[in-house]
């Protein structure tokens, strides 16, 4: 049974308690490990926040990348850790062996696939970052 | 630090300067530097060439560096030999390599008043006084650093480059790369990029390799030194110049494109009239693919020394999380090049 308040309002709730109630009474030198904390307990409230539904939608669009790219791939069914490292490796090799060097569909696919799954990370580990930057 | 440590300290600064008794008043840890340790040091010197009241800076090893960076005896031997090319750095002082002193090599040099904290020079204008003149002076510095050119006996330490000082780094960052738990198709991207439009340097210097805001210090009037010389080489210049461009170490003030602290004219215009080298925007665009694509594996080098348990602070476990920060910065850089378009000015 779920106890209240779940797991993310739980962390936002610390989170705020750390920065309103602890920060303030900290010796300056201190300060920052304590900022460096508040920015973790950020970064998995955003991972938790984009939950199921963020992770579904990525295997979507990955799916998709493998089938442009991948046919085999796309329909291994397997541990998606283990999936995504599988891919990861692959495409690491065929970047460095120089398979999308010239312009065409296959190209614009991975320029594709690597700007979405970068900016998907980005959103959780600094969303900031995005609002001072021109989109790719 | 400790009583026991604190008396190796003065006796070992009563030796090196030469001094009847040297005592230290306080040893106090600076924060920065997620590599080594740096202590603000107050003392007494009786007698000898540096007689009276006294503040150094100690710079000590941390339990584990990175394999990137040099020894504290190489890093001295560099300090010096841009103090004596007139670059603004601390004095360099001594230098103890016996680790029996305080457990790590270390050295000492003259300590100088500032801050070096990148975010609070980029926000502060209160710091480092008129932005274009920091910028412009910044830029002079650097032509200093880059008259000291290969060969050098002093500094024969140096990695000599058996090919351009671009494919030396592509593949000294393919190795790197190849060691990774989880491979970076992003990162490679960039590297391939590199691959493809590498050229020969006309010119080979000494490249500082981490010329950027948050390595040098500043008063309320401009620039009081050059800092943090443990990754200097040999290299392209432009390398030193697109590294300090970066969008990494712009900071809040992305649209700064010179250190977050002014346009890059100014600093550009600092180098070239000093050095007589112009700056081909084309080769800086260049080399600010290849800074990104070097910080991020910094990123993950220093991530791996939390994840395989051998360094396990906070900053390192989260330094990893930063990495897609560098990888936007490569796609976007590489489709600036795919697409010819670089910096207009």
């Amino acid at each position: 049974m779920q106890t209240e308040p779940a797991s993310l309002p739980l962390l936002l709730a610390a989170r705020t308690w750390l920065l309103d109630e602890l920060v303030p009474h900290l010796a300056p030198e201190k300060r920052y490990d304590a900022l460096l904390i508040a920015s973790a307990m950020a970064i998995v409230a955003r991972e938790l926040e984009a939950g199921s539904a963020g992770r579904e939608q990525e295997r979507q669009l990955e799916v998709e990348f493998l089938r442009c790219i991948y046919p085999d791939l796309a329909e291994e069914q397997g541990r998606r850790g283990e999936h995504l490292r599988v891919l990861s490796a692959r495409l690491a090799r065929d970047i460095r062996a120089g398979r999308f060097d010239h312009p065409g569909p296959e190209r614009e696919a991975l320029r594709q696939w690597l700007c979405d799954d970068t900016v998907d990370s980005l959103k959780k580990c600094n969303p900031r970052y995005l609002e001072l930057e021109e989109s790719i | 630090m400790e009583r026991k440590r604190l008396a190796a300290l003065e006796q070992f600064l009563t030796h090196a300067a030469e001094a009847n008794h040297v005592q230290v008043e306080a040893a106090e840890p600076l924060r920065g530097g997620a590599i080594q340790e740096n202590y603000l040091i107050t003392a007494r010197v009786d007698g000898g060439r540096y007689q009276g009241p006294s503040r150094m800076a100690l710079r000590m090893s941390a339990p584990s560096g990175v394999a990137a960076s040099h020894s504290r005896a190489q890093e001295f031997a560099l300090l010096k030999a841009a103090h004596a090319e007139g670059v603004t750095v601390p004095e360099p002082l001594f230098l103890c390599e016996d680790s029996t002193v305080l457990g790590r090599p270390f050295f000492i040099m003259r300590a100088v008043a500032g801050t070096a904290l990148g975010p609070r020079i980029v926000k502060d204008p209160s710091v480092g006084g008129d932005r274009d003149a920091l910028a412009r002076r910044l830029g002079q510095e650097l032509a200093h650093i880059h008259r000291i050119r290969p060969p050098r006996e002093d500094l024969e330490f140096l990695v000599p480059l058996q090919t351009s000082p671009a494919r030396h780094l592509i593949a000294l960052y393919r190795d790197y790369l190849d060691t990774l738990d989880v491979p970076r198709p992003v990162v490679e991207w960039g590297v391939r990029c590199l691959e493809l439009h590498a050229y020969d340097s006309e010119d080979v210097v000494l490249c500082h390799r981490d010329y950027r805001t948050g390595n040098y210090m500043v008063d309320e009037h401009g620039l009081t030194s050059v800092l943090d010389w443990e990754f200097a080489g040999w290299g392209d210049p432009m390398e030193d110049v697109a590294w300090f461009c970066s969008r990494s170490w712009r900071f809040s003030a992305p649209h700064r494109e010179a250190g977050g602290i002014a346009e890059r004219t100014p600093f550009y215009d600092g180098y070239t009239r000093e050095s007589g080298r112009p700056i081909d925007p084309q080769r800086v665009h260049y080399w600010e693919i290849m800074a990104s694509v070097r910080w991020a594996i910094i990123a993950l080098q220093q991530n791996q020394r939390y994840t395989s348990g051998e360094q396990r602070t906070l900053e390192l476990a989260l330094i990893g999380r930063r990495v897609p920060e560098m990888e936007y910065e490569i796609l976007k850089l590489v489709d600036q090049t795919l697409a010819g378009i670089h910096h207009a000015d």
